[in-house]
């Protein structure tokens, strides 16, 4: 039942009205204290009414204050009041209200889940920033463009997703876009995903404000453009390869006129791009050429491509360019045939490279030729080495045996195997390892060549006499790498010289030694006879030979002036001299006095024992030192014989007088020589008169130790047999030699 | 501990004692006006200070007591409330009195329970009211309200609306008993059978002389001796097992009938303002532990019921009453 509030007011109203008046009829007819209490009771009861009335009013508004909370809270609210007034008419209007409401807000969840689904299902990245480009919202597409979840992104600022040196460039182009308030587009920005990877985003923005006019924000969509940007950088790359190579790059349209032509182009052809768009591309060929390229066309057509190796084309000065050219086919993204490609190289630099490569090649094969000639050459005498009956090897500049030949192993024991690596002093007696850093040392300083006899020493421990002559070996830049050491055993012919010599020799001397003599008579007399004897002579003095009484010798005389035969009294340049004489049967006769007198004694007394030690060695020869022991002291004198020998005359083992022994000897040596020797040689040699030539050739005669052949009319004489047993080493005859 | 957990306990003692003390008060001071004035109700006012003190003081410690004390008053009052009741004996009453005054219970009680449904009042509160109406007003209400369970602001509802209807008896009676005519016989019978509250019987039939209020109380009694009856339906009906009567109801009817039967009349007189005294707590314990603003949201439907239930009661009652006597 419908009751307005109105005619409910008016109801309770009349109630209490009524009520009053009974209560007025009561109370003037109760007693006088009963009054009190009905007024009293009517007082309590309009009260309690009052107070369910109040209520009646005040909940339906109460829960109409609820349901309106509830309303603003976002839920939905519906108030059931069934008081028939108009709390009731105003809760139903809630209640309808509330009903719009809802359906406004269910159509607007759609409409918005709609958009959000749009803007969630979009590929792009939509978000929203405030005025200080800080996230406020940002769709889940934001998971698969910079790896972060929505919730990590809101909050935070645009730019520290970005690189640090991006950050500054964004910053300062945002600020400007802030300040214009207006829409942006196509701004491109790095942004770094959480795994670190770096992507481009094109964003696109509109600003949006408050109810005041103030820029509150931009809403704005990011797009993953880094696939975009990598193509295009792979176009431009691309296009600058096509554009700055070498090649020449032409595209053709399917009448083969020419479209695009490149830099290698206009490098090969001297045409400028203007200048040959459009022509044909038979223009850069000579006629001949037409109708292969015609052949080209259609098998580029039917296969793709054409290939024409080594063809001609025309340049715009009239000049011929080789080329290789590849004719390709192009088709658009439908498959549609739209034109050509034609790439050609330049070869002409490259065929003139081949024809000088080729001729660089004839050159090398007439080399190797020559190289195989010389190779054979070199094995042939390889072979003469490796074959020859003198012993050969090498050593190099550290002293090690590098090669050696047979001869060499059947002469020292080793084997080839055992010989390479080993050092080359093994071949030396002891008291001549010194020998080894000697020659290493004369090869080094440049001499090239030194030939000398000495020994060497087998495997077996057996000590020979060798001949040797050693020779440089250069390396390719010329520089001594190391010598050849050609040994020829000589140890049977050393001896029986050595033992003829020493049986022939008036006084006892070997070859090898240095001899201090005080007297210069029998300096002389020592010199003279070794020189007869066949030692080649050599004096270095003050005096001249005739002074001296020298026969048959070189001379050099000691003089500060240089001259002929002159020699400085230097101890080097004397050193020099008596090192360098060659061969090995040298006899020296130095004077000391005034080299002691220009060096001093301590540096004669080096010299002295470097001479020493080098004819030792090499057994260069005999020496013999002549001092005046005037000019030097007691202990100098003793120092000097006590390092060299001194000479002992040699017993007689014959009953010859002198000048006849003499005479047989001279006689014996020419004879040696294969000479035989006549009267007046004899006369001449011993400046004697022809009678006591004749008496004394008699003597021997008589004797059976010469005889004389008649040579028409010359006389000859030769040593017998008998006579020849007088310088026999005992032992060793002529004939076991 | 140490001497602020000391404080803090002495501060919650105090507290507690303050509760107490604010409890006992308004149903202390409530008891003693309706000694002064038996025509307030002593339950009534008691409901009356404690929600206004509550409303004022709104403690937690304060509503918190007054909870648990209800656990404690509450059975108590309704045990000692047995000695007030007077169980007639046949020779008391003549049978028609007994009839009409059951009679009366059963109208006012259904007749109020519609009207109750009628105005969607819900199923507690219009037991209460019913139970309220047909018996003994506030006392009646407190009886049942254990069984019945209703909300708090359900029974303060209760309370205040039975107590409204009956003061509006209390002032209409008068005027029918002088306008209408009525024999003081039959108005005795009127007051004592339809009227809410002991006290209201009495102010209601005072100015008819002093016959016409014993009888009417005595009346009363026989409406009053109903509440072991209708105690005892109410418990069947709301109990959770079959036929379970809460202790502080048999208790409750042994007390009743001691009085009634047994007990020396002085002892039952010593023991009635206890009966009284513990009510008073018990409804000022629930005035102080409700909200005034809940109270208010039962709205105008259980008055409505409460006056319409009464008064067509009252009217059907009027013509029976006529038409028998």
């Amino acid at each position: 039942m419908r009751v307005p509030i109105f005619f409910k007011i008016v109801i309770i109203s009349l109630f209490f009205s009524l009520l009053s008046i009974i209560l007025h009829t009561v109370t003037s007819n109760a007693k006088p204290g009963m009054a009190l209490a009905y007024h009293i009771y009517m007082f309590m009861i309009i009260l309690g009414i009052s107070f369910f009335v109040a209520g009646s009013i005040t909940e339906p508004l109460e829960r109409l204050k609820k349901g309106f909370e509830s309303i603003m809270g976002g839920e939905s609210a519906r108030i059931e009041v069934k008081t028939g007034d108009e709390l009731e008419d105003l809760a139903n209007a809630f209640n309808y209200m509330v009903e719009v409401l809802m359906s406004q807000k269910n159509m607007l969840k759609r409409s918005e889940e709609k958009y959000k689904m749009l803007v969630e299902d979009i590929n792009d990245w939509v978000f929203e920033v405030d005025n200080s480009f800080v996230y406020t919202y940002s769709s889940p597409k934001v998971r698969d463009i910079i790896g972060y979840e929505p919730e990590e992104v809101v909050g935070k600022k645009m730019f520290d997703f970005m690189p640090r040196e991006e950050k500054v460039r964004a910053a300062e182009e945002f600020e400007s876009i802030r300040r214009a308030g207006h829409p942006f587009c196509n701004v491109e920005n790095v942004f770094m995903r959480k795994d670190g990877s770096r992507i481009t985003l094109e964003t696109c923005g509109r600003p949006f404000f408050d109810e005041n006019g103030n820029l509150r924000g931009y809403r704005a969509v990011g797009r993953d453009v880094t696939a975009r940007k990598r193509a295009e950088e792979k176009i431009a790359y691309l296009a600058s390869i096509t554009e700055h190579t070498v090649d020449a790059i032409i595209s053709l349209d399917l009448d083969s006129r020419i479209v695009s032509w490149n830099k290698g182009a206009e490098m090969m052809f001297g045409y400028r791009e203007l200048e040959v768009i459009g022509k044909p591309l038979a223009t850069l060929m000579p006629k001949e050429n037409w109708d292969l390229c015609r052949e080209n066309f259609k098998k580029a057509i039917l296969e793709g491509y054409a290939r024409d190796i080594e063809t001609v084309r025309i340049t715009k000065d009239d000049g011929r360019v080789l080329v290789d050219q590849t004719l390709t086919t192009i088709y658009d993204s439908n498959g549609e045939h739209i034109g050509f490609v034609a790439i050609m190289r330049d070869i002409t630099q490259r065929k003139d490279a081949e024809e000088k490569l080729k001729k660089a090649y004839r050159q090398l094969e007439e080399k190797t030729r020559e190289l195989l000639k010389s190779q054979k050459e070199l094995r042939y005498l390889a072979n003469i080495v490796e074959n020859s009956n003198d012993a050969i090897y090498s050593v190099d500049l550290e002293g090690t045996i590098t090669s050696l030949n047979k001869t060499a192993e059947k002469l020292f024991g080793w084997t080839r195997e055992e010989a390479l690596g080993m050092p080359a002093e093994v071949l030396l007696p002891d008291e001549l390892k010194s020998e080894m850093p000697f020659l290493i040392q004369k090869v080094k300083k440049g001499v090239r060549f030194i030939s000398y006899e000495t020994k060497r020493l087998t495997r077996d421990g057996e000590m020979i006499d060798v001949d040797v002559t050693v020779s440089p070996i250069m390396d390719e830049d010329g520089k001594p790498a190391g010598f050849s050491v050609i040994a020829r055993d000589i140890t049977s012919k050393v001896r029986t010289e050595e033992r003829i010599l020493k049986r022939i020799l008036k006084y006892d001397v070997d070859r090898g030694k240095v001899y201090l003599i005080e007297k210069p008579d029998l300096a002389v007399d020592v010199f003279n006879d070794l020189v007869k004897c066949g030692y080649t002579g050599t004096v270095i003095t003050r005096r001249f030979p005739d002074e001296l009484g020298i026969q048959q010798s070189e001379h050099f005389w000691l003089s500060e002036k240089k001259s002929k035969n002159t020699l400085s009294p230097d101890i080097l340049q004397v050193e020099t001299a008596v090192m360098n004489l060659p061969n090995w049967n040298n006899v020296v006769l130095l004077e000391l006095d005034y080299l002691i007198l220009k060096n001093g004694f301590e540096s004669t007394f080096r010299f002295i024992q470097r001479l020493k030690d080098a004819f030792y060695l090499l057994k260069k020869g005999i020496i013999l030192l002549l001092v005046d022991p005037d000019i030097i002291n007691e202990k100098e004198l003793r120092l000097l014989r006590k390092e060299c020998s001194g000479i002992r005359p040699k017993p007689k083992h014959h009953d010859l007088p002198p000048r006849c022994y003499e005479l047989l000897r001279y006689v014996y040596m020419q004879n040696r020589m294969g000479r035989k020797i006549s009267f007046k040689e004899i006369m001449s040699h011993f400046n004697i008169a022809r009678n006591t030539a004749k008496k004394h050739v008699r003597y021997l005669e008589d004797r059976g130790l010469v005889k004389v052949i008649k040579d028409g009319r010359l006389k000859l004489m030769e040593v017998t047999e008998k006579g020849r047993e007088l310088f026999y080493v005992p032992g060793n005859s002529p004939q076991s030699n | 501990m140490n001497g602020g957990e000391i404080e803090y306990g002495e501060l919650k003692f105090l507290k507690k004692v303050f509760g107490l003390v604010t409890i006992i008060t308004p149903g202390f001071t409530a008891y003693v006006i309706s000694r002064v004035y038996p025509g307030l109700d002593a339950l009534f006012l008691a409901l009356i200070f404690g929600v206004t003190l509550g409303s004022f003081l709104n403690s937690k410690i304060v509503r918190d007591l007054a909870e648990r004390s209800l656990a404690i008053t509450l059975p108590l009052g309704i045990v000692l409330y047995g000695a007030k009741i007077k169980i007639p004996l046949p020779d008391d009453f003549p049978a028609w009195v007994v009839f009409l005054t059951v009679l009366s219970a059963l109208l006012l009680g259904t007749v109020v329970f519609i009207f109750a449904k009628i105005f969607k009042v819900s199923k507690k509160l219009s037991v209460l009211l019913a139970c309220g109406t047909a018996i003994c007003g506030v006392s009646a209400i407190t009886i049942v309200s254990p069984m019945v369970k209703p909300r708090k602001e359900e029974f303060s509802a209760a309370i205040i609306v039975i107590t409204v209807v009956g003061l509006t008896g209390a002032i209409l009676y008068p005027f029918l008993g002088c306008h209408l005519g009525i024999s003081p016989e039959k108005y005795a019978i009127l007051c004592g059978a339809t009227l809410h509250q002991t006290g209201l019987v009495e102010i209601a039939s005072i100015p008819f002389g002093s016959d016409v209020m014993q009888n009417s109380l005595a009346v009363k009694g026989i409406r009053i001796a109903l509440i072991s009856i209708a105690s005892l339906l109410i418990s069947f009906a709301y109990s959770e097992n079959r036929f379970y009567v809460p202790w502080y109801i048999v208790a409750f009817l042994v007390v009743a009938f001691l009085s009634s039967f047994i007990l020396a009349p002085g002892i039952v007189k010593f023991v009635k303002p206890f009966s009284t005294l513990a009510f008073s707590i018990t409804l000022a314990s629930i005035g102080l532990s409700v909200n005034i603003r809940d109270i208010q949201k039962v709205r105008l439907s259980p008055l409505i019921a409460a006056y319409g239930g009464w008064f067509i009661s009252l009217i059907l009652f009027m013509l029976i009453m006529e038409w028998r006597l």
